[in-house]
């Protein structure tokens, strides 16, 4: 298929490289194997994200927009891609699009350049003290490679006053650290940055972003070894979580579990894993024996420091606001927990909130099953369908046909799948989802069929479709193969995808349960905003009353949105819900309606109490859960409100 | 004049007390507030700057190296680097700001330190006016 490539890059103007390029959401999936297709060899080598095919997206939009000139690192950039489009099939199998593309026609753009474009840029006392720390060739203040920073650590519209410095170790992170200091100069590390990609868009953006200095670029640190016998294992900053999942897994082992391309040891400190495995496996500080830290002073710390004041706990109250982390963490020891033979996927279907939220309580309560959660009806087709259209046509035969609008999704041995199904009418079981993948292009295909129109008049459609006998009727409608699911990719990739959908793993429901690749495809081509937190359930319908105000928010401005999943921790007596809006990141006003949800949510469910939002626990996940969680916030007095807003106001800016 | 140097806090001193209004700009606010100003340059010295209001008058505005201001025990102890003070004076960055991104520590009672910060933004606003070289 090469002469067809070189076809199509032909093709691609700058202009149009921009247009993919816009559509990029920094998800970060190109920067490790998930597919088993390797993973960009530029990137890997030269490590800086401007490397990778999401940086070299970022360029094109800042060459584009004139933010940036270039520079003879911009040469080496497009030097170092050898066009192999890797990162075409790991982006299309997510997003659709085609980064390949854009490198293409950012090669040609700098073949076209005259010397006289290229941009000299000058070096300064500060990159050479940093280059003193890491080498030269792990520093850098050239603008090209710091604009492909935007949007995962830098804002928009800054000057791009900054240097990049990739340390491969804790002690250099030290020593940059306190250069850093001495030389006031701010630093802020950088792990995956999708986190930061998701609140770019948004009024966050000011408080979470680095307005000038340092990036200290996480990626260099991959150490990464299992210790089967105490059933841990040690990670460096620049491992993902997707890499942990793999290596644990060859010891039949599993971690706790964050989306595929989150780093490790940055997701600990930011959220601390929040997962649907937390039920089981913990949260906080119960994810990890030991974290190698870098303070603010430059002091190296591990938690399993002999003398050393409590590193477990954190201020209470809805004032401790952290957008930047205290601490770095460099290195963490996470425990890992065994894989059961007898492991299977259960989901229970539901057409109400409800009825699956108690369940889900109860079973929580319970202790049954490993990963436990409520997924909404969106959550499903968004991971399930291959295309943005797909999704929606399965989002809208599962709504008016199925009534499916909710399930509760089990990871369990068989002893806890026969307590789940004693509970219930129905399940979906593991051989119906792989149909639902390998023939989700059948699926949607099915709306306004004969087949659901009479399904839609059962008194109980969930039960008919998944315990009666129009079950084999659906599963032969499906036709599920790889061959058809392939079918809806571009032609050139159809071979690879057959491959790909051919592999156990890919309709393993419990493997992708573990690993976590399939949530990025909420950011095809579109952004998603998902604040939420954990609440107590002790209150069923002050925790339902909730999510409706969530809801209702984005009923009022009219943005597309929908739960996307409750899970329960500290044995159900809290449950993390986080509910998502989809938008354009590329439209101003559609950024500011999600500004405005992002600050009333938060401001709404403080003065609703018993909630700790995502923004009262964000830098608080190394801390242990019983200070994090406890003492169950109250709601907000109105004298507390308006300090609030003000707080809001000053960090945010007036605008919302 | 050399941002925190003596003339600098006798001018800044005598405009706060001109210019700002105990009512309207100072909300009648009865606080202390000690900053501890690290690495200084050239030679990466701490500086104490405390000032006290009460009920919205300036009653101190003290500035030295020795640490002794400590013993004043400020209601607020707020500490950072030069180059974060130095943003916020210019305008640059909010004092909240620094302190949510972890550029300052504040040691006191929160909910009562963001009642005094549109006070202390106006004290700063207003010491702006002096021509400041940092």
């Amino acid at each position: 298929m090469t002469s067809d490539n070189v076809l199509v890059m032909e093709k691609t103007s700058f202009k149009d490289a921009v247009t993919i390029a816009k559509k990029g959401t920094h998800c970060g999936m190109c920067r490790f194997d998930f597919l088993g297709s390797g993973v960009c060899p530029a990137g890997r080598k030269h490590g800086f994200l401007a490397y990778w095919p999401q940086g070299r997206m970022e360029i094109v939009k800042q060459l584009d927009s004139g933010r940036v000139k270039p520079t003879e690192k911009l040469k080496d950039i497009v030097n170092s891609c050898n066009l192999c489009g890797i990162c075409d099939k790991q982006c299309n199998f997510i997003t659709q699009l085609r980064p390949e593309k854009v490198a293409g026609a950012l090669k040609e753009y700098v073949d076209s350049l005259d010397e006289s474009e290229i941009q000299h840029v000058p070096e300064d006392d500060i990159l050479h003290g940093l280059r003193e720390i890491v080498g030269d060739d792990w520093a850098t203040n050239d603008p090209i490679i710091i604009s492909a920073y935007t949007m995962t650590i830098l804002p928009p519209d800054n000057k791009l006053n900054y240097y990049v410095v990739m340390p491969e170790n804790t002690e250099q992170i030290s020593k940059i650290v306190k250069f850093a200091n001495k030389n006031n100069v701010p630093y802020l590390p950088r792990s995956g940055g999708t986190a930061f990609s998701a609140a770019a868009p948004t009024v966050l953006v000011k408080g979470l972003s680095l307005e000038q200095g340092i990036i200290i670029d996480l990626y260099r640190l991959r150490n990464l070894e299992i210790h089967p016998d105490s059933q841990t294992a040690t990670i460096g900053a620049g491992i993902t979580m997707f890499e942990l999942q793999k290596e644990a897994l060859n010891h039949k082992l599993r971690a706790l579990a964050a989306e595929a391309g989150a780093h490790v040891c940055s997701n600990i400190l930011t959220t601390g894993i929040i997962s649907t495995w937390g039920n089981k496996y913990g949260a906080f500080a119960d994810n990890f024996i030991d974290l190698t830290t870098v303070d603010d002073e430059g002091n190296i710390k591990k938690h399993s420091d002999w003398e050393r004041n409590n590193p477990y706990s954190t201020e209470p109250g809805f004032t401790n606001l952290s957008l930047t982390p205290s601490v770095i963490v460099t290195e963490a020891v996470v425990k890992l927990h065994p894989v059961f033979d007898d492991e299977e996927a259960v989901l229970v279907p539901f057409d109400n909130i409800r009825d699956a939220f108690r369940l889900l309580i109860k079973l929580g309560k319970r202790d049954v099953g490993l990963s436990l959660a409520v997924l909404s009806r969106k959550y499903l087709a968004e991971f399930l369908s291959p295309t943005i259209q797909i999704s929606k046509d399965f989002d809208y035969v599962c709504k008016n046909y199925l009534k499916l609008n909710y399930v509760v999704a089990v990871i369990c041995d068989q002893n806890d799948k026969k307590i789940v199904e004693d509970m219930v009418n129905c399940t979906i079981d593991q051989s119906l989802m792989k149909s639902l993948i390998l023939g989700a292009p059948r699926f949607s295909k099915l709306r306004d069929s004969e087949f659901l129109k009479i399904l839609s008049e059962e008194e109980d459609p969930l039960k008919a479709i998944f315990a009666g006998p129009m079950r084999k009727h659906l599963e032969k409608a499906l036709d599920p193969s790889p061959e058809q699911v392939s079918k809806v990719f571009d032609e050139d990739l159809q071979d690879f995808f057959k491959k790909v959908y051919s592999k156990p793993e890919m309709t393993d429901i419990v493997w992708l349960h573990a690993f976590r690749i399939l949530p990025t495809r909420m950011m095809r081509q579109q952004m998603f905003m998902g604040p939420g937190g954990a609440m107590w359930t002790g209150d069923e319908d002050h925790y339902l009353n909730w999510i409706q105000m969530f809801a209702d928010m984005g009923d009022k401005l009219d943005v597309e949105h929908s739960l996307g999943f409750i899970s329960p921790l500290d044995h159900g007596k809290f449950a993390y819900m986080e509910y998502d809006y989809y938008y354009d990141h590329n439209d101003p006003e559609e950024r500011n309606k999600i500004s405005k949800i992002t600050v009333d949510s938060m401001e709404q469910s403080l003065v609703m109490g018993k909630v700790l939002t995502i923004l009262n626990y964000l830098y608080k996940g190394i801390y242990r859960k019983e200070h994090v969680l406890y003492p169950i916030a109250k709601g907000i007095s109105e004298e507390e409100q308006e300090l609030f807003k003000e707080l809001l106001g000053t960090v945010l800016g007036e605008e919302i | 004049m050399k941002f925190l140097s003596e003339e600098w806090i006798e001018k800044a001193k005598k405009i706060a007390t001109e210019k700002l209004d105990p009512e309207k700009d100072l909300k009648k606010a009865t606080t202390s507030l000690l900053n501890i100003i690290e690495n200084i340059p050239p030679d990466g010295k701490t500086v104490y700057f405390y000032l006290s209001v009460k009920e919205g008058n300036l009653q101190e505005m003290l500035i030295n190296q020795s640490g002794s201001l400590l013993d004043k025990n400020a209601e607020f102890v707020v500490t950072g680097n030069y180059d974060t003070f130095g943003q916020i004076f210019k305008g640059e960055m909010s004092t909240l700001i620094a302190l949510i991104k972890n550029r300052v520590k504040i040691k006191g009672d929160k909910v009562k330190a963001l009642k005094f910060v549109k006070p202390i933004d106006k004290i700063n606003d207003c010491l702006r006016e002096l021509e400041t070289e940092f």
